[in-house]
């Protein structure tokens, strides 16, 4: 049946190219119904009845065009419109692998195809018959059945990062939720699902947090009560994260320097002309008084503030808290500012 | 005048330079192939196998090309003709996919389709490429390793996936139901 070999194709296609891209699932469906232009009693061989006649009166059904040599041809007209027009190459791939599927597809059948034409052999898959799937039979409606699924299960891989990604959120494996980060962080929300335990009193961590940063193998993360870094160096055990992609978002870096002079006005500059922004500043800054600086350190959470002699330390530090802690200070020092706007919903 | 006469009249009498052409050859029973082999004549016989005793090992073999396509499509044309049917170029097209290159299947099928009978294929020009099947997912495998060096772990992971298919196919391959029909 038409629908049959347009799904198994699609699928095969969409699985092996690993892509749901209308353009090239469509010319996969259309490869797919190029074998049965060699019988009037096809949709194809209706439609294009003159070309479908002339091959039924010389061939038998399942004989020249569903042949490797065909499948070469069309291999052939394909790498020709590669070359001289650029098409994309997964269409011009899916041109000759749609039809090369559908013919084997038509080896589970009793008839089987003459996959190397003009050689007399019809090729099956199992010489018992038996076995083989009728057109139009109940085994057919199965397996139609299972290339539907196929496609939809293409379309869930590839729309949940492709099949690796899959499994790296599925089996909670690190490395794929690293690469996951990496991916979208620069252009989307990116939410870290934890199980485990907070390491300062073993009480439970499971929850949603905003993924910060990558730290080595690690993430430093944010939730409404502050920030951690997971891993037995940071606050969280995590025994398994998930990554959740959110809202489009914007992040960029901004260096920012200060030559004993006044550190609030660019601060607060910068706080101003990003309102919707979270804003977090790791560095390290020398300041004049260091004993007008009162910093009273938050227990289980990442210290995103020290002082060591005067030498303010930020990690991660969210400007507004940074403003408060720095009233009239003088100093010295650089600082990253990492913007991602807008804030985040925790 | 019984057959032994008879053979040992032809015998007697056949000239040198006689040629005897014996149809359906493989019907021929083992007296009369002792009796061919002391015959003083060419032979020539036709068989649509060689069987692999007395004369026939003796003698050189041809083999005949298959009939093709249109030989095929003719004969069951003449077939549909004599049976009265009339078929279209569809039918025949698809009915001629059942007999293969088979000339006697050919004309079987024709009259099958004039009773109305339920079409399996007749011929026996099979080509069993569940090896072939098998073999690419298991050298769908080689990605695995490409994987593995690249560190690209979708391709490790669809070569391992590949690979496991194939040999799952092999083994439910040797699954195999009857072939024969009830009390054959």
């Amino acid at each position: 049946m038409s629908v049959t070999h347009a799904a198994i194709s699609a699928a095969a296609v969409g699985l092996s190219l690993g892509t749901v891209d209308p353009l090239v699932l469509a010319v996969a469906i259309g490869a797919s119904q190029i074998p049965d232009i060699d019988t009037s009693t096809s949709s194809i061989g209706q439609i294009l009845w003159p070309i479908s006649r002339w091959i039924e009166k010389r061939y038998p059904h399942r004989s020249v065009t569903h042949s490797l040599i065909f499948t070469v041809a069309l291999g052939l007209i394909s790498f020709g419109l590669w070359w001289r027009y650029q098409i994309d190459v997964k269409v011009a791939i899916a041109l000759p692998l749609g039809h090369l599927v559908a013919c084997f597809s038509d080896t589970f059948t009793k008839a089987g195809v003459q996959l190397f034409w003009p050689s007399p052999l019809w090729c099956v898959f199992g010489l018992n018959p038996k076995r083989r799937l009728t057109t139009g039979g109940t085994g057919e409606y199965w397996v139609l059945v299972g290339a539907v699924a196929a496609i939809a299960i293409n379309f869930g891989l590839i729309n949940g990062g492709g099949l690796g990604q899959f499994t790296a959120e599925s089996l909670g494996l690190r490395s794929g939720l690293l690469e996951n980060y990496q991916q979208n962080a620069n252009n989307k929300e990116v939410f870290a699902l934890v199980q485990g335990t907070f390491l300062a009193d073993s009480s439970t961590a499971d929850g949603r947090y905003f993924i910060l940063s990558q730290a080595g193998n690690e993430f430093i993360l944010m939730s409404q009560s502050g920030i951690y870094q997971t891993g037995l160096a940071g606050q969280i055990s995590a025994t398994r994260i998930n990554t959740e992609l959110g809202q489009p978002s914007l992040r960029q870096i901004l260096p920012l320097t200060f030559a004993e002079e006044e550190i609030l006005p660019k601060l607060v500059l910068i706080a101003q002309s990003h309102p919707k922004a979270l804003i977090l500043a790791t560095g390290a800054i020398t300041i004049d008084s260091p004993e007008e600086v009162s910093i009273a350190p938050k227990p289980g959470q990442l210290e995103t503030v020290k002082l060591a002699g005067n030498q303010l330390v930020f990690n991660h530090c969210p400007l507004p808290q940074i403003i408060n802690k720095i009233s009239l200070q003088f100093g010295s020092g650089s600082l990253e500012l990492k913007i991602i706007s807008p804030s985040p919903r925790l | 005048m019984t057959l032994d006469e008879l053979k040992e009249e032809i015998a007697l009498n056949i000239p040198a330079d006689a040629l005897l052409i014996l149809p359906e050859a493989k019907r021929l029973t083992t007296l009369i192939t002792f009796w061919l082999e002391d015959l003083n004549c060419r032979i020539c016989c036709f068989a649509v196998a060689r069987p692999n005793r007395d004369i026939f090992i003796k003698m050189i073999e041809i083999e005949l090309a298959l009939p093709d396509d249109r030989h095929i499509r003719e004969i069951m044309q003449r077939e549909a003709e004599n049976c009265g049917l009339n078929i279209s170029e569809a039918r025949f097209s698809q009915l001629q996919s059942y007999a293969g290159r088979n000339a006697a299947a050919a004309r079987k099928i024709v009259k099958e389709e004039k009773l109305g009978l339920t079409k399996d294929p007749n011929h026996n020009q099979y080509l069993d490429i569940s090896p072939l099947i098998m073999g690419m997912f298991c050298c769908l495998g080689i990605v695995r390793f490409i994987g593995l060096g690249s560190g690209d772990r979708s391709l490790y992971m669809i070569g391992g996936i590949a690979m496991m298919l194939g040999l799952a196919l092999k083994y439910l391959g040797r699954v195999s139901g009857p072939r024969r029909r009830v009390g054959q």
